[in-house]
């Protein structure tokens, strides 16, 4: 169990009480020893940013102790008062007691410990389904938390911004849509990530695809956190969006939309990723063919795959070797063989993955009994992956 | 009084105030850092929450990351220490373990303990290492790869890895220390963030004392011995003040060797580890800072300010006094082959800040602050120099230096918090008190050996004992 600093109190008045005596005594000490110190300029100066230097030091260290004894109490406050909220707040949800009476008592309980209610009210609406968040949500209007909320969004401290932005974006949809339209342009990411993930929670397709239109400008971090949270939008968003995107001559739109379609990892109609295939843009070609197992109505010939077997960019040989047997037909397995020995190791042993895939037992046993290598190793390994059942690179 | 009479005297007195200087420079630019090193704590930008965690931990858009561990003779501790590194929360990471020629039972222990049968895994680098003779896979859904190689030492062991790892990101990490469970993540954010980013180091801290379960910190605790408690100021130190303002400048020079993240595609263009040097963390960094710079390719190497592994350091005199050997003697090799780069404006804020400070202040600091103590002692005793003289080199030594390290405290607790009780806080002050007075003079002398025994030529790693972990109750 951790100690409190109320159960050192007397440790600490011994420790400052022999701090301060040791400091009197160096203080007596040095004037014995060097009654002309002051004089001395160099030690003057010493002394004096040691003074100034220390002086900060120690009213950190001051604070510190202050902040740590607050930070203890409203812990151990907020411990005490934890059951009392949660009762509070499990009969709002439950509507048993959804009177004026129970309002006010959140009130006061917001105004005791608002840390603890902005926590626990969160927690519960994000718990909540219909009628039970409806008068959650209902209750934080009424006693004032809600407001608090809004005013929160618009604190200097982004740590607050970004807090408030979670807590708004869990009212019911609709709710706290300018706050959070608002929030979109905050300078802090945290606090725009947040805004968009509660924009994307409410359902409303045109914010959804305002947000999705802005992806391609986002971080890795961020459109990762994105498309996690889209997936649940995916076959509205693949109909619309997704599909204007792909057809667009906008470089970072349509990777962004074939990024989103391989991250969820679901079949949705996607036609605009054949045209896609045979792209100058390396990365967007590439992209395509990692897209290709789930666009539906896609349409890919096998001259786009002999084509990008052939290509100079090393990432578009992966990516059509990583499908081939997936979206491909067996005539590609003679090109196959050749990238086998490939001087580029991953495409090598792609195409070794690749062989194995459309079943080529025979063609890569006998690239081994050749025993050239890395090919004959390559092979090797694809082989064993069959054998074991887990042919993935 | 101060004896201006002789020439010596004259000559005694300027090299005693350059000495005061140098100290007082030192101490200066220490503090100087840990306030930079406050407010880039303070920021919000950067950070990442558990519910965005929660969320990526599920993402498919993040890049593969192989966590490299290299173990020799770690049959005892390599089950666990393996479980909580496939434990780690990251959507998509691989675990490779070198056993470095060990000449207990680790390789065994791996196979039985985790099912694992010979694979015909093909390298994709071409890094040279030492004989690899042979590569084992988990028969059950495990993402661990085992890489059974002769011994080569900690690099090349690492550059085994970074051939058989598959990933676009590797993670460089000590097989026993305790790596936080969201460490990867935290880790690979800047990746995330910004293209250029090749390399990442976190916050390493002292795990004795501490309570560990399942290759988990349950409890933070300071440490029990004393040498342990300096260490834990120092480091400290070491992470919260310098560390972080030099990354803020993109002048970062080292990345501890217990854990890092790193490009592999560039890892592998600039050659890996190097084989031959006892720094081999600090001077892959090094290198990797050259190779961008010469390349005239952007890119950054960032620190951050999480604590993300926990790791046990030495509490003999013995074995702290051959790391603290081993880690000068790195420094001194990295500088010199990589002495190009001294103030040179080609290299940037590491060539014109990161390298100089490291030259001044970190190889040439024990030599100085040791002649200081003996010039200013015989001094006095001499009478070459006032007694006000003597008093000044000590106040600018050792008060400096204590008001450094109760900031750097005071830092951790406005920031960090990793130490939950009032207790703990007391006994951190109380050794930061105790610890300018012997043990920095202690390891000036250690770091001083490492200098001669790097002039000798000496390039051994020396051995390091280890107590365990403390279980919890």
């Amino acid at each position: 169990m951790v100690r409190t600093l109320g159960d050192h109190r007397n440790d600490i008045l011994v420790e400052t009480t022999l701090l301060l005596l040791s400091l009197g005594v160096a203080v007596w000490l040095t004037d014995q020893w060097l009654p002309d110190w002051t004089s001395s300029a160099p030690l003057n100066a010493a002394f004096s940013i040691t003074i100034v230097l220390m002086a900060s030091v120690v009213v950190l260290a001051i604070s510190m102790f202050i902040l740590k004894v607050r930070s203890e109490r409203l812990l151990r406050k907020e411990e005490q008062l934890r059951p009392t909220g949660i009762e509070l707040l499990t009969s709002i949800a439950q509507g048993a007691t959804a009177d004026r009476l129970t309002i006010d008592h959140l009130a006061a309980f917001h105004r005791r410990s608002p840390r603890l209610a902005h926590e626990l009210l969160s927690g519960a609406l994000a718990l909540q389904k219909g009628e039970g968040s409806s008068l959650l949500a209902a209750a934080a209007q009424l006693s004032g938390i809600a407001e608090d909320w809004r005013r929160m969004a618009r604190s200097r401290n982004a740590e607050v911004r970004c807090h408030a932005i979670t807590y708004l974006g869990r009212l019911p949809p609709g709710t706290a849509v300018e706050e959070l339209r608002y929030a979109l342009g905050d300078p802090e990411e945290l606090v725009r990530v947040g805004a968009a993930l509660a924009l994307i929670n409410s359902g409303d397709l045109d914010e959804i695809e305002r947000i999705f239109q802005a992806l391609p400008r986002q971080t890795t971090l961020v459109r990762a956190l994105m498309s996690a949270r889209l997936s649940k939008h995916s076959v509205a968003l693949a109909a619309g969006p997704i599909h204007r995107a792909l057809e667009s001559d906008d470089s970072a739109r349509i990777i962004g939309a074939l990024d989103l379609l391989v991250s969820w990892k679901r079949s949705l109609p996607a036609p605009g990723v054949g045209p896609l295939l045979r792209s100058k843009d390396d990365a967007a070609r590439a992209r395509a063919f990692q897209a290709l197992p789930y666009a539906m109505g896609a349409k890919a010939s096998l001259d786009d795959f002999e084509e990008a077997l052939q290509a100079e960019n090393n990432e578009v040989r992966c990516a059509a070797l990583s499908v081939s047997a997936r979206c491909g037909t067996p005539l590609l397995v003679p090109r196959i063989l050749t990238l086998l020995k490939d001087p580029e190791p991953t495409t090598a042993t792609a195409a070794g993955y690749a062989l194995a895939s459309f079943g080529m037992t025979r063609l890569l046993e006998s690239t081994i009994i050749e025993g050239a290598r890395p090919s004959a190793d390559i092979a090797m390994e694809a082989l064993e992956k069959v054998r074991i059942g887990r042919l993935t690179l | 009084m101060i004896e201006h009479s002789t020439l010596f005297g004259r000559v005694f007195l300027t090299v005693e105030l350059l000495l005061i200087g140098y100290v007082a420079a030192i101490n200066l630019l220490y503090f100087v850092l840990t306030i930079i090193g406050f407010f880039t704590l303070q920021r919000f930008s950067g950070r990442i929450f558990q519910a965005e965690i929660d969320t990526l931990v599920n993402s498919t858009a993040l890049p593969g990351i192989g966590v490299i561990a290299p173990a020799y003779n770690e049959e005892l501790s390599i089950r666990d220490s393996v479980r909580s590194m496939l434990r780690l929360r990251y959507p998509a990471h691989e675990v490779i373990v070198i056993n470095d020629g060990s000449k207990d039972g680790t390789l065994a222990v791996l196979i039985e303990e985790f099912r694992l049968y010979r694979s015909s895994r093909v390298p994709l680098g071409s890094i040279p290492t030492k004989h690899v003779r042979g590569v084992y896979e988990s028969r059950d859904p495990l993402k661990l790869l085992v890489i059974d190689k002769e011994n080569g030492g900690k690099a090349d062991s690492l550059n085994a890895g970074i051939n058989f790892c598959r990933h676009p990101l590797f993670a460089a990490v000590d097989s026993d220390s305790l790596i936080e469970s969201d460490a990867l993540l935290r880790m690979a954010k800047p990746f995330l963030d910004d293209d250029t980013t090749i390399a990442t180091g976190g916050i390493v801290r002292v795990a004795n004392g501490c309570k560990v379960e399942g290759g988990a910190v349950t409890e933070v605790r300071v440490p029990d011995s004393l040498l342990a408690r300096f260490q834990a100021i120092e480091y400290l130190r070491a992470f919260l003040g310098g560390r972080v303002a030099f990354s803020l400048l993109n002048a970062l020079l080292l990345i501890s060797g217990a854990f890092g993240l790193f490009r592999r595609d560039v890892v592998l263009e600039a050659g890996g580890f190097d084989t031959n040097t006892v720094g081999e963390d600090m001077e892959l960094v090094v290198r990797l800072h050259r190779f961008m710079f010469e390349k005239r390719r952007a890119h950054r190497i960032v620190f951050v300010p999480d604590p993300v592994c926990w790791t046990e350091v030495p509490e003999s005199v013995r074995v702290l006094r051959r790391q603290r050997n081993r880690w000068q003697r790195g420094s001194l090799e990295c500088l010199w082959k990589h002495r190009k780069m001294f103030y040179n404006p080609r290299y940037g804020m590491v060539g014109m800040l990161g390298f100089p400070y490291f030259f001044f202040f970190e190889a040439l600091g024990p030599i100085v602050e040791l002649l200081g103590y003996v010039m200013t002692i015989s001094g006095l005793l001499l009478g070459l120099i006032g007694k006000d003289m003597a008093i000044l080199f000590f106040v600018v030594s050792l008060l400096f230096g204590l008001l450094l390290s109760l900031a750097c405290i005071t830092l951790e607790e406005f920031t960090l918090r990793k130490y939950p009780s009032v207790r703990d806080l007391r006994i951190l002050l109380g050794a930061a008190m105790l610890e300018c007075l012997g043990f920095r003079q202690l390891t000036a002398v250690w770091r001083l050996e490492g200098i001669i025994d790097q002039m000798r030529g000496k390039t051994a790693w020396g051995k390091m004992e280890r107590r365990g972990f403390k279980p919890a109750a």
